[in-house]
Parts: structure tokens; C-alpha cells; sequence
């Protein structure tokens, strides 16, 4: 499978299976996309035969027309269930009131809540223990607003990287926070420990604002913004902004450039997820203007390197030279299956977008018996003969993260998803968010039309970014 | 070759030893701005990293 389109002066043609990326004269392309593997038919047209010599010779070295043969579903469904990653709900209560929030500003519908630190103890224990052979943990601060927890933060990562430290492992911590609580002390402490930081801004005042009041009804980007220019003054590892934009600002592209004049280097801005009820939510009719807005931005990006600005906008870094292998890819987010969220409460869900919703609630952190229950009897399905103790020779199943939504989550990859077979963009995205698929359309396997939309746009323009830097 | 210029090595045919799940969670859903999973990295690679203070001017 190919993907052919123009960028700037440039004739970009991908090979989807191998991900080579070629640069191609007008002959080529016209050739490409007029015969496709066909291409030998093209001399009958007067073609000159060079040109079809030197697509011949990248078919032979399989970087043309290759084959989506690589992973074998038997490679994906025979993976280790074991979990790498946790969303710690430290607090399901907020300082602000974002009127798109997906967590019923910061509430998830339930009750305001804080997570205990033995509760924390808890889901670190239950990371460690269910991590299996696995080195590199992460754990992400979450909430509602997490810095409204701070102490409790804090004492889990003291216990974490204590706990970690004698199995042998390393938890990342990271954090992603609304600022609002962001003082120096804070800001020193999240410096020193956390791997990441998001910070969350929308952008110019009047749109950070409008979506974004703080519980006492006022806006917050001033608060918000004194504080996260401190961070980056004093931040010594990786952060980003992130902000969301609505269908209010479709002019998004003046946010993100707002936010780079001021100094921030990595930026990230979202298309707000939300019902189908509201003003602000993007629609199909939307499409053109935000695709057009990537495009600014892409101009954007290759002006202000050109002016030797420091600046990156998340979802144009991509190196098709390198970044994670064809399995990650294909298996996508691991929600369910390799990260879960807890909430204050202990209760476990796929994923953070899960939290609240009864139907994906695997568990409860005072019951992890249930799962090593659960792992013995898949292996126990598995031997079709014998006691299981003889049978099995894998891992310890007190060790195995096995769960009632495993199997559903853990097939939940692009060869099980229709719309994802065809796809040319498929392994950049990895079948994107289960959680917007099911929210959207009811159903994991069913992604997104808008955010597939939009993926798709944004990969080309950041392949033709890369393409465009690389042939300086 | 006059009419083709090849950018990058075929990196998505190599499947032996991959895998490991050593990398880092790569998070799909609009919230956590981890939206695009092939910006994530290999551990066992040179990783691709985001721009820190130290860090000169790049795309």
C-alpha cells in the first residue's frame, strides 16, 4: 500500500508496510498514483524505462509495494499480560470548572475525593507485583487536578521509587496539571521528580478563559500563566503545554503561536472530545477549517526553524527513521491490557477515560486477588490436560495481570478494526483511542471518523515536515 | 537514482527481538497530548526527544 500526496514542492510517497518515505519527480508520481503496481504497464505510454528500472529496483529491496505481513495476530494475542503503566486519580476534585471536561470537572461523576496515601501504596505495590519482567514502570499523577493532593504526591513517590528500587525497576513519574497550584515550592519538587510535565493553557486569555474559570466563576490565565512561565524557567527535563480547542477558536493556530512567542518549546493542542449536546464540539463541518489550521501550522513550524526559534508542536514529531517497532505500533495504546487508572477509591479501569463508567471496572485494589484467580484460569483453559502446576512453565500468575476485559482490549488492534485494515495512517496512530471509539460509536473496534480525520492530516504534514528538514 | 529519493531505511519490516514492551505507554486519547504513537520511543534506540532548555533550535 502506498499514500502519495504532495507537500510544498515536494512529491512525498510512502510506502505504508515498510514506512520508507520517497521523495519522487512529477514522472514518478504521476506513474505511482495513475498505475500503482501496475507501473510496468506505464512504458506503454511512453514512460522512459529508467524510470521504471529504479521503481523496480525499491520493490526488490522491499521499500515499495511491500507486503503487511511483518506481525502475526499469534505475536499480538500471545503477549505477557502484565502492566507497565497507572493513572493515579489523586484526586478527583478541581480548582477550575473547564467547561469541556471530560471528568465532570474533576468530579467523574461520583463523589469530591481525594486518594489516601495508603491507597497510593496500594496501586504502587499492585504495579510492582503485576509488572512481571518488566523494567520501566511510569506513573502519572491525574485527576481532577492532582497538586490538590501535593503531600500525598509526594509520600507515594517516596514509596514508589523505594518500592521500585528493590525489585530492580524504575518507575518515570509524570505529571499533568491544570498550574493553577504550580508555586515555587511545588515547581522545584516537580523539577526534581517527574520525568514529564503537562501543563495545561488554551492559549490567548480571552479563549483560555471562556472555557477554562476557576471554581469561583473568574478566568484563570493569569494565575495560570505567571506559574507555568516559572516552571519553564526553572524546568531542567521535558514538559509540555497542552491545551484543547473548541469549535469557539478555530483559529487555533494563533493559541499555539501565542504560547511559542512567549518561550515554550513543546506544544500540544487537542481537538476537545465531548457529547453531542454542546456549542462548542467539533463537527464534520468543522473538518476544513481545522485541517486548514494544521496546515498553518506547518508553515508555522518551518518558518520559525528557519528563524532559528525553538519550537515543536507535538503532533508533527515524527522520525520515520526511528520511534517505537512494528509491534507497539500495531497493538496501540495498551489500555485494559499493560496501563490502567485508579481512581481515589482504588477502584482499577482500562484507562482514565474509563474511570467512572460502571461496565469498565475491573476491580478494586482490596481484591487484586481476583486478577492472579482470573490468570490461573486462562492457563488452566490453555492445558487441556494435566494439573496446571505441571502444565505451566510461564510466569508466576500472582505476577500476570489478567482481567474480565483482557481479551476485549488486547484484540482491540488495527487488524481487528475495519476501518484501520485500509488505512494508510495506521501505524502512526496504532487504531487510535479506544475510549473515543466507544464514546463515539459504542463500540472500541469502531474508531473516531473526525479524530481519524485529523490524524491522518497530521501525519502528512509531519512526514512533510521531516521530509522537507531532511533534505535541508 | 535521478527520479527517487529515498529518505529512510524500511524500519517497520524488522521484527526480530521487537516487541519487549519496555517503551513508554504511548496513551491515544486527547487529554494526555500522547495522541500519536509513532513519537514515541524505542528503549533500546537512540530516543527522539522533545525539545529540553538545553536543546537548540529543531523542528
Amino acid at each position: 500500500m502506498l499514500h502519495a500526496y504532495k507537500f510544498k514542492d515536494e512529491n512525498i510517497i510512502l510506502d505504508v508496510n515498510s514506512g520508507c518515505v520517497h521523495l519522487v519527480d512529477n514522472v514518478v508520481f504521476d506513474v505511482l498514483t495513475k498505475y500503482g503496481e501496475d507501473y510496468k504497464a506505464s512504458v506503454n505510454s511512453g514512460i522512459p524505462r529508467e524510470v521504471i528500472e529504479e521503481i523496480d529496483e525499491l520493490v526488490s529491496e522491499n521499500m515499495l509495494f511491500t507486503e503487511d505481513d511483518q506481525v502475526t495476530k499469534t505475536m499480538l494475542t500471545g503477549r505477557d499480560a502484565v502492566i507497565k503503566a497507572l493513572c493515579l486519580h489523586v484526586a478527583h476534585d478541581c480548582n477550575l470548572r473547564c467547561r469541556y471536561c471530560f471528568g465532570d470537572t474533576g468530579f467523574y461523576f461520583g463523589e469530591r475525593s481525594l486518594m489516601s496515601l495508603e491507597t497510593g501504596k496500594k496501586a504502587i505495590d499492585f504495579l510492582i507485583e503485576k509488572s512481571g519482567a518488566r523494567r520501566n514502570l511510569e506513573v502519572d499523577f491525574f485527576g481532577g487536578e492532582p497538586l490538590m493532593n501535593f503531600d500525598v504526591v509526594k509520600a507515594i513517590v517516596e514509596y514508589g521509587d523505594m518500592a521500585a528500587k528493590k525489585r530492580g525497576k524504575l518507575i518515570r513519574w509524570t505529571m499533568t496539571t491544570n498550574a493553577l497550584l504550580l508555586d515555587d515550592e511545588k515547581a522545584s519538587y516537580l523539577n526534581e521528580t517527574m520525568d514529564n510535565i503537562v501543563l495545561s493553557i488554551d492559549g490567548r486569555k480571552e479563549v483560555h478563559d471562556n472555557m477554562r474559570p476557576s471554581s469561583n466563576g473568574k478566568g484563570s490565565y493569569e494565575t495560570v500563566l505567571k506559574n507555568i512561565k516559572h516552571m519553564r524557567d526553572v524546568r531542567k527535563g521535558k514538559y509540555y503545554l497542552r491545551g484543547t480547542f473548541t469549535k469557539h477558536n478555530l483559529d487555533f493556530s494563533k493559541d499555539v503561536c501565542h504560547l511559542a512567542d512567549m518561550g515554550f518549546p513543546n506544544i500540544s493542542m487537542e481537538p476537545v472530545v465531548t457529547s453531542d449536546d454542546v456549542d462548542y464540539r467539533i463537527t464534520k463541518d468543522d473538518l476544513p477549517a481545522v485541517l486548514g489550521e494544521y496546515e498553518k501550522l506547518a508553515d508555522i513550524c518551518l518558518d520559525y526553524a528557519k528563524q532559528g526559534k525553538q519550537f515543536a508542536f507535538f503532533h508533527f514529531n515524527i522520525d520515520p527513521s526511528q520511534g517505537p517497532c512494528v509491534v507497539k505500533r500495531v497493538s496501540g495504546c495498551g489500555a485494559g491490557t499493560e496501563y490502567v487508572a485508579i481512581s481515589p477509591e482504588g477502584d482499577i479501569y482500562p484507562c482514565h477515560q474509563f474511570v467512572g463508567t460502571e461496565d469498565f471496572k475491573l476491580g478494586n485494589l482490596s481484591d487484586v486477588d481476583c486478577f492472579a484467580t482470573l490468570a490461573m484460569t486462562e492457563i488452566s483453559n490453555d492445558c487441556h490436560s494435566g494439573p496446571v502446576d505441571a502444565c505451566h512453565s510461564g510466569p508466576d500468575p500472582e505476577s500476570i495481570f489478567q482481567n474480565k476485559l483482557y481479551d476485549y482490549f488486547n484484540e482491540a488492534h488495527i487488524y481487528s478494526k475495519p476501518a484501520c485494515m485500509d488505512c494508510w495512517a495506521k501505524f502512526y496512530c496504532s487504531g487510535g483511542c479506544h475510549a473515543n471509539a466507544y464514546f463515539s460509536n459504542n463500540d472500541i473496534l469502531q474508531p473516531d471518523e473526525i479524530a481519524c480525520a485529523l490524524e491522518r492530516k497530521r501525519v502528512e504534514l509531519a512526514l512533510g515536515i521531516w521530509a522537507v528538514s531532511e533534505i535541508g | 537514482m535521478k527520479h527517487i529519493k529515498t529518505l529512510n531505511r524500511p524500519v517497520l519490516k524488522d521484527v526480530d527481538g521487537k516487541g519487549c514492551g519496555e517503551c513508554q505507554t504511548s496513551c491515544q486519547s486527547a487529554c494526555k497530548t500522547s495522541c500519536t504513537v509513532a513519537n514515541q520511543e524505542c528503549e533500546s534506540k537512540t530516543p527522539f526527544k522533545p525539545i529540553d532548555s538545553a536543546d537548540a533550535s529543531r523542528i
